[in-house]
């Protein structure tokens, strides 16, 4: 029984880690433009698919997984460019419910573009042999799940450094919590605000790159992480790397344990934690760019 | 001012247009209009489409005979994106168009909604793939029928050839959705399992606790190092379509797929397979609505098989096309009997009617309304073909006896 729960919280800290993945661009999206991404969890979606095309359904080596998921981070965040430029550049000075319905039809946008260029099909994706196996030490240890944590931390280590110690990560918090006056004093808000948008919808993509051997691969995959990562962003604070990214890991360990403390009620744990995280500290773990 | 004969017809024609009098003549001038309500988005959209084609070309195969009574049978697609509420929305708005006969549905909770509001839109709902066993029993509707077979009857064929085919699988776990479908499951094979292995081989099996999963998720290892734990023979999948391909996918990684004798499941038909490839686990047997290759005796199989790969679907017609296009058969057949298009004469009509379909003839037991038929499975596993699967066995199973009692009103009771 120990070793059972051992594994669940080694599983925890997997999805976890995943839920950092797709939640990272989400909050980071929230936090400079101001909108719950409703259409996030479908670009995560796009980028697994791309990453699919990239690799085929089993890379042949690590290099190829990485650069795959490198390059539907790159495809995904041009897509954010577009989709920034054509829409919710638009939509910023009209209140936010209209944003939020675009958001909502860019997602039915993409399923529908999603399901013209890949198909309809569904795909089970292997990761590459070097991170394919597991080590059995009294309990088994999958490298791929490693893979994904450590992915996960250095993801937030690169955002948390990034955002708050380099230059161009100062930038763009000024921008975010005061455009007006970021304006006044020579930052070019409007760029500054597109590259911060390319980073969170590349997020999306990489996310999808790197989970893609995580579960199958079809069009519902959007919807799969995305309800945890909005309750990981909604419960770490709002637009906050570093809330996100302890929210993931508690919503990951719920799962998880969940399923080892109340097997016949799966899934029931992360919904009541996240009633009572927020009754207990509405304005979330870290309230950062939101204020 | 004098009315003449002229005025006084449209007249009078406009005023039964409006007071909404029927108006039979012109009504049974037109197509017989079937509304198709299946799941076009998302992860199961597949089947949905499946759907629609298999009643399409069913509608072409009925059309190209001369129709019924000279009409001629249209198809009204429509997605009920999986959800119940928008099943009977569009029900509703298709039923105000004078569409009152419906066919298809992939989930049972959307079968459900359905059932329920049939009567009240004096309509007719033929099901083609939903497997709870509580529709055609304690949530029984009279206007509700369902074309193939269910959880009872696939589970427990199932249990039967794992009897026949795995004797020393003895300790079998099992791995099902927390909803209705997947409880079903679980309760037809605690049934029927034991009693298959007693009966065949005089041996006792045992029965490990369910893993219970939500539906969606993405993460099985949990569930997975549990089977593993267990030191299973056997395994009984409930999942279905993405749940399943991802399952199956980690249990491979985790080698849970190698430790066990056998595996079936309540039926994804061709998709894990196809989602799997060379990784398709050893002695898999899927559950199928109807495997095509199981019917080379069937005429009708052959020609809906010829005419999909023609139309250039691809190789593998899979069950939601042989269940919709039997569907419309059903409707077809009932027509032909004589009856109207309204929810009061197809009915009757429909009960206790055997028609000729893919599967050969499939009878709708007029209690229940449940049909009598085969249950498909097949073994596939991986092949360094074009497809990367391949069908290496097939089972067909008469499911008469696993049907059950027929219980309107009441739960099924295994005895």
């Amino acid at each position: 029984m120990t070793t059972l729960y051992l594994y669940a919280i080694f599983n925890g800290l997997v999805l976890g880690a995943a839920i950092f993945l797709v939640a990272a661009g989400l909050t980071l999206a929230f936090g400079i433009m101001k909108i719950f991404n409703f259409a996030h969890g479908a670009f995560f979606m796009i980028g697994a698919y791309v990453a699919y095309a990239v690799a085929g359904q089993e890379a042949s080596s690590l290099p190829l997984f990485l650069a795959a998921a490198f390059i539907a981070a790159l495809v995904v965040g041009a897509i954010g460019v577009v989709t920034d430029l054509a829409i919710f550049r638009r939509l910023g000075n009209v209140p936010h419910e209209y944003t939020l319905m675009a958001a909502f039809g860019i997602m039915l946008f993409c399923t529908g573009a999603a399901r013209i260029a890949f198909g309809q099909s569904v795909h089970a994706i292997y990761p590459p042999q070097a991170i394919g196996g597991f080590s059995e030490i009294g309990l088994p240890v999958s490298h791929y799940g490693l893979f994904i944590i450590a992915a996960g931390i250095v993801t937030f280590l690169a955002l948390e450094i990034g955002l708050n110690r380099i230059w161009f990560g100062k930038l763009i918090f000024a921008v975010a919590r005061d455009p007006w006056m970021a304006d006044v004093v020579g930052l070019r808000v409007q760029r500054l605000k597109l590259a911060s948008v390319a980073i969170s919808f590349a997020l999306a993509g990489l996310a999808g790159g790197i989970l893609v051997a995580n579960q199958s691969l079809s069009l519902d995959l959007g919807h799969s992480y995305l309800l945890l990562a909005f309750c990981a962003v909604i419960v770490g604070g709002l637009g906050s790397i570093r809330g996100a990214f302890i929210a993931s890991v508690i919503f990951g360990l719920a799962e998880s344990l969940n399923s080892v403390m109340l097997p016949t009620m799966p899934g029931i744990g992360s919904y009541a934690l996240l009633i009572i995280l927020v009754l207990i500290r509405p304005q979330g773990i870290y309230p950062e760019l939101s204020q | 001012m004098r009315t003449n004969r002229r005025q006084f017809v449209g007249g009078a024609l406009s005023a039964a247009a409006l007071t909404g009098l029927p108006m039979p003549a012109i009504a049974q001038g037109g197509p017989i209009r079937i509304g198709c309500i299946t799941s076009l988005v998302g992860g199961y959209s597949q089947f949905g489409e499946a759907h629609a084609r298999g009643m399409q070309i069913a509608a072409d195969m009925v059309n190209a005979q001369g129709g019924i009574n000279g009409r001629q049978i249209e198809i009204i697609v429509r997605d009920d994106g999986l959800k119940p509420e928008i099943g009977v929305a569009t029900a509703r708005e298709l039923a105000a168009d004078g569409v009152h006969i419906f066919a298809g549905v992939l989930s049972s909770g959307v079968a459900l909604a359905l059932g329920g509001v049939m009567e009240e839109l004096g309509s007719v709902f033929i099901n083609a793939a939903s497997h709870g066993n509580n529709l055609t029993h304690q949530d029984f509707r009279k206007n509700y029928f369902r074309v193939t077979d269910y959880s009872a009857m696939r589970i427990g064929a199932g249990s039967q050839l794992m009897a026949d085919r795995y004797p020393d699988a003895l300790r079998w776990g099992s791995i099902s959705p927390d909803n209705e479908v997947g409880r079903s499951v679980i309760e037809t094979a605690g049934h029927w399992l034991p009693k298959a292995y007693q009966s065949t081989h005089g041996a006792q099996v045992e029965l490990l606790e369910t893993s219970w999963v939500k539906f969606g998720a993405t993460n099985y290892r949990n569930e997975i190092a549990r089977l593993v734990s267990q030191g299973i023979d056997g395994l009984i999948v409930g999942l279905g379509g993405t749940d399943e391909v991802t399952f199956l996918q980690q249990a491979g990684q985790f080698g849970l797929t190698r430790q066990v004798k056998a595996i079936y499941t309540s039926g994804s038909e061709f998709q894990s397979a196809a989602a799997l490839k060379a990784r398709t686990p050893e002695n898999y047997w899927s559950g199928f609505h109807w495997y095509y290759g199981a019917y080379k005796d069937n005429p009708l199989a052959q020609e809906l098989i010829k005419i999909f790969r023609d139309k250039g679907y691809g190789d593998h017609p899979d069950g939601f096309v042989g269940m919709a296009h039997s569907a419309v058969f059903a409707v077809a057949a009932a027509l032909r009997t004589g009856a109207g298009e309204t929810a009061a004469e197809l009915v009757p009509a429909l009960e206790g009617l055997t028609f000729d379909s893919v599967k050969g003839p499939i009878t709708l037991r007029a209690e229940d309304h449940q049909a009598i038929c085969d249950v498909n499975y097949a073994l596939l596993a991986g092949a360094s073909n074009a497809d990367g699967w391949e069908a290496v066995d097939f089972a067909r199973i008469d499911g008469t006896p696993f049907a059950g009692a027929p219980t309107p009103g009441t739960a099924l009771a295994f005895n």
